[in-house]
């Protein structure tokens, strides 16, 4: 039996917006599935929750048997058991710690020869050879989120939360990462979840998508379903088929 | 020059500052985050020493720890001494009414952490103790010495509260404020003065150093 992930859940905002959402994503195969939506539709509220930064008020997240939030049970685990990766819009870099510190953040554990070895093998991958010494003030932007990316992996996680990774970038740098992205996501295998607002991005790296608007799942299936027939005018144009 | 009171006055402010990073780091923590909505009486009751006379104050400590209280009766009995009047009495006394130079630069230097920073660390499996230790502290420690050292520098020139509980016995509460409104008292200008040169060269250094450490690299 496939194992998945089976998210489906409410937030609501004290006198703001509810957040419904309802997703699943397979975890014994690689797949990248998209979150697209406009901003302020809560894509990124439905990431936080699935990494336990957000506690939703009714609902249940499982990760294949493994229960991680249960509101009928008061379960939520805390976001260090759920053994996720999450890279953060704005990279969220430590500014007082150095570019291999950063990396080896999460591996105060591992034994210390494994954990060289392991962020000596992401410097070599994400080309951040000769910046091991540098604070995160001290890099460009794509190298930054090179950093990020090679901190959120290091730790083996076993599901990737990327929240809009690219939307930092100026636009020659992110049609670099954009192509190299894709191809590191499928190298570690990870099951990943992207948040975006660029319906290019979508079809850059995702398998499946799932678009959100007003707070509400109004479409889900494989890309080329979707982008290929839309529910209705406001998924079009969500995914570009509509121009505003 | 009084040293014996020098050196009490001393022994005040360090353990004051002390107590208040023991005891008023935690609080700063929880005042720094989003919370229930009573926190705004403790966060009132924090600061509530910027506005009250120190008279007054040093009048409910001493009506709270007298022998006859509960709090009184309760150290007695730990320790066998009471509190009006000791030097344990008058250091109570001076946390109490130092709280908010503690507390509240504390908190602000907790408050400019970005506190994606400390989701980034819990996501990559650090414990909350280990991402403090390892991220916050690290990241708000000016703010956090800048607080003690106005903390230690207000505990220095403590006067109403330390009279108040402590009264003015030479060795164990008389402070070198106690000690200048002393001297002036008996008309000795000249001890008052060179105690008052001191405590006001102490407080210049002080402060010279809290603006070196909160003033931003150019």
């Amino acid at each position: 039996m496939t194992r998945l992930l089976c998210a489906s859940f409410e937030r609501r905002f004290p006198g703001g917006p509810t957040i419904e959402a309802a997703l699943q994503h397979p975890l014994d195969v690689f797949s990248v599935t998209a979150l697209i939506g406009p901003s302020g539709c809560g894509k990124t509220t439905v990431l936080r929750s699935l990494a336990g930064l957000d506690v939703p008020q009714t609902g249940r997240i499982a990760f294949g048997q493994e229960v991680w939030f249960d509101a009928g049970r008061r379960l939520s685990l805390r976001p260090q058991e759920r053994g996720i990766g999450y890279l953060f819009q704005e990279f969220a870099l430590f500014p007082h710690l150095t570019v291999i510190d950063n990396i080896g953040f999460g591996l105060a554990r591992a034994a210390r020869r494994e954990a060289a070895h392991r962020v000596g093998e992401l410097v070599t991958l994400l080309k951040l050879s000769g910046l091991e010494a540098r604070y995160p003030h001290e890099l460009s932007g794509g190298q930054q989120q090179r950093v990020a990316l090679a901190r959120t992996v290091a730790s083996r996680p076993r599901l990737l939360l990327l929240d809009e990774p690219l939307s930092a970038l100026d636009a020659p740098t992110r049609a670099e990462l954009r192509r190299d992205l894709r191809q590191l996501l499928a190298g570690w295998a990870i099951p990943t979840l992207i948040v975006t607002h660029d319906p290019t991005e979508v079809v850059a790296f995702a398998d499946e998508v799932v678009v959100l608007s007003d707070g509400r799942v109004r479409q889900h299936g494989p890309v080329q379903e979707v982008f290929g027939s839309p529910v209705d005018g406001d998924v079009a144009r969500i995914v570009g088929r509509i121009s505003d | 020059m009084d040293w014996t009171a020098i050196r009490l006055t001393l022994s005040v402010a360090s353990c004051t500052s002390a107590l208040l990073f023991a005891l008023g780091l935690p609080l700063a923590v929880w005042l720094a985050r989003p919370g229930p909505r009573w926190r705004l009486v403790v966060e009132a009751v924090v600061a509530l020493p910027l506005v009250l006379p120190p008279t007054v104050l040093g009048f409910y400590v001493l009506c709270a720890t007298g022998p006859h209280t509960p709090i009184g009766r309760w150290y007695e009995a730990l320790f066998g001494s009471r509190l009006p009047f000791t030097f344990p009495g008058i250091v109570l006394a001076s946390v109490l009414y130092n709280l908010p130079f503690a507390v509240r630069p504390f908190t602000a230097a907790l408050q400019s952490v970005d506190h994606k920073l400390v989701e980034a660390s819990w996501c990559l499996g650090v414990s909350r103790l280990a991402t403090f230790r390892r991220i916050t502290l690290p990241l708000a420690w000016k703010g956090v010495l800048a607080g003690l050292v106005l903390t230690f520098a207000h505990a220095m020139g403590e006067f109403g509260v330390v009279l108040m509980v402590g009264g003015n016995i030479p060795g164990v509460t008389r402070t070198l404020s106690v000690a200048i409104y002393d001297d002036v008292q008996a008309l000795d200008y000249s001890a008052a003065a060179h105690s008052s040169l001191f405590l006001l060269g102490s407080a210049l250094v002080v402060l010279s150093a809290v603006q070196l450490l909160v003033r931003k690299p150019a």
